[in-house]
């Protein structure tokens, strides 16, 4: 045995609790769902004899019936005037943006059914999960309508001539008028902002960010005097450190920074090395999940560890440490990034998701120090993606209570349920004379507001927003308003006085700046717009860090509970999107939920389990019968639940979904808004609730499916732990030794393959929307994913594996940089309680394993469909024909990687499913290509034939072979990371060839000799102690490596 | 009623069996034409209007039979042969290539011959007052309308052959029972008191039947029977809709724009050559035409009531609401652009001789089967389109030519089902 890592989904797979074992044995979690199907007709199982004849007279009668009807007359509605470039069938897609992210919308008949990333924006063409389900916000049936005066239907004539008459009269009285929105970093936006305090003077613009990043505004401004968030550059690091900043998670710009990220651990191109990355954090983020060396920490140790690394860098630089508060964690590894950092000065990065000013001072230090400003920190063309202060909203709410403010405009924020002491915001909202909310929907804001103007969604909007100081997106609708509504812009330009159109007011803008360069119609066409960069600076700071130093609080004792952000859920404000809510967390594989996730060493102390609840109380919010979560990795004495949920109005699916409103659990204190508390009490109840949680889901029977080594090794040895798995690939001849019952394809025209690397991969989950919106996946709902039934196509298997921090001297030496403990796994660990095991569950790695049909050559399930309704092309695709399903379940029964899925229901039209399917707004955002399957029938992944047809057509068409790229799988185009090539292998030059030669490359199970059309990189951690990457003289060993391993 | 108890059981087999009879008597005679749908009356009709190939009526008086065979299965190799009649034939129709039928056998071809000869054609009559169409022969036409199984004419068959049954059972139950009076009266007639075929055979040989056996050979019968029959009656009902020809709100006579006026299929209907869809056109599209066509001249001096139908719809801004024919399953992905672009197959191939249908009606069957035939039958056309380069090479090195559509992967479920 290579690799006797072993690797586990949860705790309930780690210690065989007897409920998983019972339920993997079974096929399917619970028996047939009779009752459920038969309800759903109004029939029931319980029924006697008469009943039977009943049904059966029935049955004849609606035969006969049936058989006097004619086929119901379908109409085809051609346009009157057909617009040129639309064409039945033909897609048309246009750029976008999708807050300040480039994209491009794929329509259909006028309808955008799919958003895409543009590959020309600075993200290099992905999109992340949220920006992937915005397009099905498009056609939420929930959206507001027309505008409303307290709450009753008006029009937007009364509700113009209204508004702009309150204003008039209270700038008139110099009553103070608020004008509250999230960052703007629209020129046009804020043009129209300044028209509007021009014409009401007594107008301030409030920006507020719900989840705002005022510490680094703050700092940069005490440091630099400049108030920005600058623009990080993961790709110029080496070394990376984060202090909590989940950059590959939501932090700022994520989907940049993943693509930034993964430039540098791709080690596919002839790379030799791969970038650092260290993780200080308290929770167990994405980016921690892929960070080389994690340490968990207590969210009011952070100042201290960040002190602590300050005065390692200090030492290395000869300048004066930080004399105390300094917090030292475990493994030596503060000294280790200190070391690494300083061997790669210009080329580290360090990051902090700290809201506390003093600590962002203290990481604009340590960049100093290691000269990041200019390099991987630019403070000249920096981000205007956030630009809101905590202090000034506060400020605003000051100004709200105190019944100062007269008229207040909130546009597109909700304050009602992002600010931690909600009561201000409402009984501020009830003294005002004149309260409007431009919203989508009637959220909590909206629902305190006089009048609520509906705003347009950003598809049916015109826009252009300045990302960056100097690169600008632009969006322009890809569909005509579906209700009344009427975009913000407008709307502020209305009680302006201005009567432009939105499209004229943004053109006419852009005209008269003049700006070099610039076209009109190529930037709306590209969907960008970028002035020439200035050249970034150095920059130093004169800020005491002793004086920083001494502000920062001293850390807790005792629990600590941290609001945090959910990578899709973010600030709630797409709670009620379908697609979210059912999109597994990247970590804790949990939907439609949230939960209190507590570390091992807690659930311990409270003597709770997954499945109990708990009581917590953070300073005056009482949380009662919160699910528990056991979370591997996380800090001990911490208590976390996601933001973003606990709506009480905002749509169906968002009070569907429930859970807990923990925005009150923040705190305001010294201009900063605080994620964190201390004085948490927390103690077990007597309620029990299940978590719709799909991680243990589709076991694969502890499995060898992950592998990975570390970097020394992979240098020494590019085949590192993949000698027996890259066997077939290389020499497929090898099938001759074993039994087949399968004859052997003739792949005449194409054979195509995926490649998925799991370096790159970061669990995030864009994949799964993607592929659900192309692919018309149904959205199932928590209890039927409770019942193991949801129906994604792909899903992300996240699996741990232990990694104390402290190395094993025999591992180092085997280069392998993993230590003993990581060879326990499942059902060996009966003892981790012991003294000298305790901290296990603190030290996890992570791996995320995208799975979905492997399309495999000799297929298992198609040999035991009875009716031939999975089969091979000779294509290399294994075909699902769901005209021809029975739905026997033997190919799902039959399939070691779980992959098919089956319809227990109709998913449309079905009242017990109230999610888009079942409304006709909702159906617009289907993709016409593919089929929506009903109930009774199995499905799975098709590697998008749609799009391999689509493909192949246009090459016919223009008379030419396919090219390699043109075709892209959803998930693939979705990848920030790029993690997933799809190709043709017959075409030797593809980059899907050349990665099937990659040494990396293996097939899962590949022992079964099922020769799946999957190949997966093993996954390379720059995990050696020291860094593989300050140590000399292994660069010119895998020279020599690379010599030996030439093809 | 000892009677009616009696009958009672017979009725419902008796009805099934002979309605599957009926289909299965149809199917005996329709090969030929069935045959002669899927191949030829996309390019040929038997009497009428000529197609795009010559009328069929008489084909078989003008030519010997073996020189039809091997004309209708590689006419170019018997032109380039040199054969008078056959360079003739292919100069009077403007060189228009006929395709090869090798795959068909001597034994289709004739049977299409047959048919082309027995075949009584629909005359339509167009009456010149009211352009409605007149169809004057509602059971056979020659463009597949399968006119037999129209369902009134079907249902009064069927009522008729069961009356007769009934009727002659009844008159059989009648004569045995006169039989058992008369043989009550006169006891010593012997004649009279010979046992019947029904007692002296039918019963005896009935009651020594293996109860089992008989019962399970009864009960597969009469499921044969039925499941034939539903079958053929669920065929109808998931929607094969041939011969599907509905009154659209505006008149339009396709013989009239595409037959006589010869506008090409693909200006009104755009986007065939490279979408999905072969689209309705846009009302703008008539319009190109209709701003200065009006067919004041049959009207009196009045604009032509269904142009004015266009007119109002393209002043008003209403789009008309056609009524769709051809309406494949949401399960059947199907493209336009690949079979005319690519496969550049005719749009009478599919769709019929629209360009002498007065009314639309669908041609084909649209079922999979009609489908897969044609893809049995069809070469890819390797040697003209880039796309193929590698697999022409390879036929090449093989020493092949082409590479029918079903070899190169062209009946694999996931072609259309996705």
């Amino acid at each position: 045995m290579e690799n006797k890592t072993k690797y586990w989904k949860g705790l309930e797979e780690l210690n065989r609790e007897p409920g998983f074992v019972q339920a993997n044995k079974n096929e399917f979690a619970e028996g047939l769902p009779l009752d459920e199907v038969f309800s759903e007709n109004n029939m029931s199982l319980s029924s006697n004899r008469r009943d039977f004849l009943k049904f059966f007279g029935f049955s004849v009668s609606a035969v006969a019936l049936a058989a006097c009807n004619k086929a119901p007359v379908k109409n085809v509605i051609p346009y009157v005037v057909k617009p040129e470039e639309v064409n039945p069938g033909i897609p048309n897609w246009y750029a976008s943006t999708y807050e300040g992210l480039p994209v491009l919308v794929k329509t259909r008949e006028g309808r955008p059914i799919k958003i895409e990333g543009n590959t020309k924006g600075y993200a290099g063409g992905g999109v992340d999960a949220s920006g992937q389900a915005s397009v099905l916000g498009l056609y939420d049936s929930e959206r507001l309508d027309v505008p409303t005066k307290g709450g009753q239907p008006s029009n937007w004539k009364t509700v113009d001539g209204e508004i702009a008459g309150k204003l008039a009269s209270i700038a008139a009285a110099g009553g103070a008028i608020r004008l509250v929105t999230g960052t703007v970093n629209s020129p046009s936006m804020l043009a129209a902002i300044s028209e509007f305090t021009a014409k009401y003077p007594t107008t301030q613009h409030v920006t507020y960010d719900a989840i705002s990043y005022s510490g680094i505004i703050e700092a940069n401004k005490m440091c630099f005097n400049k108030p920005v968030v600058p623009q990080y550059k993961f790709d110029q690091a080496k070394v990376i450190v984060s202090f909590g900043a989940d950059f590959l998670g939501n932090w700022i710009s994520s989907t940049e920074f993943t693509y930034q990220w993964a430039k540098n651990r791709r080690l596919l191109n002839g790379e030799k090395e791969i970038s650092k990355h260290y993780q200080f954090e308290s929770l167990l983020s994405i980016t921690g999940s892929k960070a080389d060396i994690r340490m968990p920490h207590k969210p009011s140790q952070q100042g201290g560890v960040v002190i602590a690394l300050y005065n390692q860098i200090a030492k290395l630089a000869q300048r004066d440490a930080i004399s105390s508060g300094a917090v030292e964690l475990g493994g030596n590894s503060i000294a280790n990034a200190a070391k690494d950092l300083w061997a790669n000065r210009g080329k580290s990065l360090v990051v902090c998701g700290s809201n506390d000013p003093n600590v962002q001072c203290i990481v604009n230090g340590i960049n100093e120090l290691l000269g990041s400003y200019g390099t991987t920190i630019d403070l000249d063309n920096y981000s205007k993606q956030y630009a809101g202060t905590d202090a000034a909203f506060e400020t605003f709410v000051n100004e709200l209570t105190s019944g100062t403010a007269k008229g207040v405009i909130f546009c597109g924020v909700n304050p009602a349920y992002t600010y931690h002491d909600t009561a201000k915001i409402e009984n501020g909202i009830k003294k005002l004379e004149l309260s409007v909310a431009i919203a989508c929907g009637v959220d909590e804001t909206a629902k305190l507001c006089t009048y609520v103007c509906p705003d347009n969604h950003y598809l049916e909007s015109w826009g252009d927003n300045e990302v960056k100081a100097g690169y600008y997106t632009f969006t322009q609708p890809t569909i005509d308003r579906v209700f009344d509504t009427r975009q913000s812009l407008e709307s502020i330009l209305v009680w302006a006085g201005n009567s432009t159109t939105a499209y004229d007011y943004i053109k006419n803008n852009w005209q008269a700046k003049q700006a070099a360069g610039f076209s009109w119609n190529e930037s709306i066409q590209n969907g960008i717009y970028a002035a020439p960069a200035q050249s970034a600076q150095a920059y130093l700071t004169t800020v005491s860090m002793s004086q920083m130093a001494a502000n920062i609080a001293k850390p807790a004792s005792d629990i600590e509970f941290i609001a945090y952000e959910s990578a899709h859920m973010r600030d709630g404000r797409d709670a009620n999107n379908p697609w979210l809510q059912e999109l597994p967390d990247a970590i804790s594989k949990v939907t439609w939920d949230n939960y209190a996730s507590i570390s091992k060493f807690n659930a311990d102390k409270l003597d709770v389990k997954e499945g109990d609840t708990v009581n917590i109380s953070v300073g005056n919010l009482k949380l009662e019968n919160v699910p528990v979560l056991i979370q591997p990795g996380q800090a001990r004495d911490t208590v976390a639940i996601a933001l973003g949920y606990g709506h009480k109005t905002g749509g169906k699916v968002a009070t569907e979904a429930g859970g807990f409103n923990v925005f009150p659990a923040r705190s305001y204190k010294n201009n900063f808004i605080n994620n964190t508390a201390a004085g948490v009490k927390i103690e077990k109840s007597a309620k029990s609730y299940e978590l719709a949680r799909t991680q243990t889901h589709h076991s694969i029977e502890g499995r060898d499916l992950v592998k990975e080594a570390s970097l020394s090794a992979w240098q020494k040895d590019p085949s590192a732990n993949n000698h027996d798995h890259h066997q077939l690939i290389k020499n497929p001849k090898k099938n001759d030794q074993f039994y087949t019952l399968w004859e052997e394809h003739d792949n005449r025209g194409h054979k195509w393959g995926m490649a998925i690397d799991l370096n790159t991969c970061t669990g995030c989950g864009s994949c799964i929307v993607s592929c659900s919106a192309e692919n018309n996946v149904p959205v199932v709902g928590r209890d039927e994913v409770r019942r193991r039934r949801e129906m994604h196509w792909i899903r992300i298997d996240r699996y741990y594996r232990f990694m104390p921090q402290t190395p094993n001297p025999d591992d180092q030496q085997a280069g392998r940089g993993f230590t003993k403990a990581g060879d326990l796994g499942i059902g060996e660990t009966d003892g981790y309680t012991d003294e000298e095991h305790k901290d296990w569950f603190d030290h996890v790695s992570v791996s995320h394993q995208p799975m979905l049909c492997q399309h495999c050559g000799h297929a298992p399930c198609e040999t035991v469909c009875p009716v031939l309704a999975t089969t091979h092309s000779n294509e290399g695709l294994n075909q699902m024909t769901y005209n021809r399903c029975i739905g026997t379940k033997y190919c799902a029964n039959n399939c070691p990687y779980k992959v098919r899925r089956f319809n227990w229901f109709r998913y449309n039209d079905n009242d017990k499913f109230d999610y888009y399917m079942n409304n006709d707004l909702g159906k617009m955002v289907l993709n016409p290509d593919v089929t929506v399957r009903t109930r009774g029938v199995m499905e799975k992944c098709s590697f998008c034939i749609q799009r391999i047809q689509y493909g192949k057509l246009q090459a016919k068409l223009q008379n030419r072979k396919v090219m390699d790229g043109e075709i892209k799988m959803a998930c693939q185009q979705s990848c920030a990371s790029g993690a997933i090539v799809f190709g043709d292998l017959k075409d030797p030059n593809s980059e899907i060839s050349r990665l099937y030669r990659n040494q990396r490359a293996y097939h899962l199970l590949d022992e079964l000799n099922t020769q799946p059309a999957i190949v997966y990189m093993t996954e390379i951690r720059n995990n050696d102690y020291p860094s593989a990457s300050s140590q000399q003289d292994h660069a010119k060993a895998g020279h020599e490596e690379s010599e030996n391993h030439k093809h | 009623m000892v009677k009616s108890n009696f009958l009672k059981p017979l009725i419902i087999p008796a009805f099934v069996g002979l309605l599957s009879f009926s289909s299965v008597c149809a199917q005996d005679t329709g090969a030929g034409e069935k045959l002669f749908t899927e191949n030829c009356a996309s390019c040929h009709v038997i009497e009428g209007t000529k197609s795009i190939g010559p009328n069929l009526r008489g084909v078989t008086k003008k030519h010997k039979e073996e020189w039809l065979l091997k004309w209708i299965k590689n006419s170019q190799a018997l032109i380039s042969s040199g054969d008078a009649t056959a360079v003739k034939l292919y100069e009077d129709n403007n060189k228009t290539v006929m395709s090869n039928f090798e795959s068909l056998s001597d034994g289709e071809i004739k049977s299409i011959l047959t048919y082309v000869e027995t075949a009584q054609v629909s005359t339509v009559k167009v009456n010149p007052e009211n352009p409605e169409i007149v169809n004057t022969n509602e059971l056979t036409t020659a463009a597949g309308n399968s006119g037999f199984y129209s369902n009134t004419t079907l249902l009064v068959l069927l009522a008729l052959v069961v009356v007769l049954i009934l009727i002659g059972i009844l008159l059989g139950r009648v004569k045995g029972m006169m039989r058992q009076m008369l043989a009550a009266r006169f006891p010593d007639n012997i004649e009279l008191n010979k046992p019947s075929w029904y007692e002296g055979k039918f019963l005896p040989w009935f009651k020594n039947l293996n109860p089992t056996i008989a019962t399970l050979v009864a009960v597969l019968l009469v499921a044969v029977v039925a499941g034939g029959a539903y079958f053929k009656y669920a065929n109808t009902e998931i929607g094969v809709q041939q011969g599907y020809a509905p009154t659209q709100p505006i008149a339009f006579d396709h013989k009239l724009h595409a037959g006589d006026y010869k506008i090409d299929c693909q200006y009104c209907h755009s986007t065939a050559s490279f979408s999905k869809q072969a689209s309705v056109p846009a009302v703008n599209t008539c319009m190109n035409c209709h701003k200065h066509i009006d067919a004041k001249d049959k009207y009196n001096g009045e604009v032509s009531p269904e142009i004015q139908k266009i007119r109002t719809a393209y002043e008003k801004n209403v789009p008309i609401k056609w009524i769709r024919i051809h309406n494949l399953p949401d399960l059947a992905y199907f493209n336009h652009a690949q079979h005319v672009t690519v496969g550049k197959v005719e749009c009478q191939a599919c769709h019929g001789p629209v360009e002498t249908m007065h009314k639309v009606e669908q041609f084909a069957s649209l079922q999979m089967g009609w489908c897969v035939n044609c893809h049995r039958q069809s070469d890819v056309d390797v040697a003209n389109n880039g796309y193929y380069e590698e697999l022409h090479k390879k036929l090449q090195g093989m020493g092949r030519k082409a590479i029918s559509v079903e070899k190169n992967g062209g009946l694999e479920c996931g072609k259309c089902h996705y």
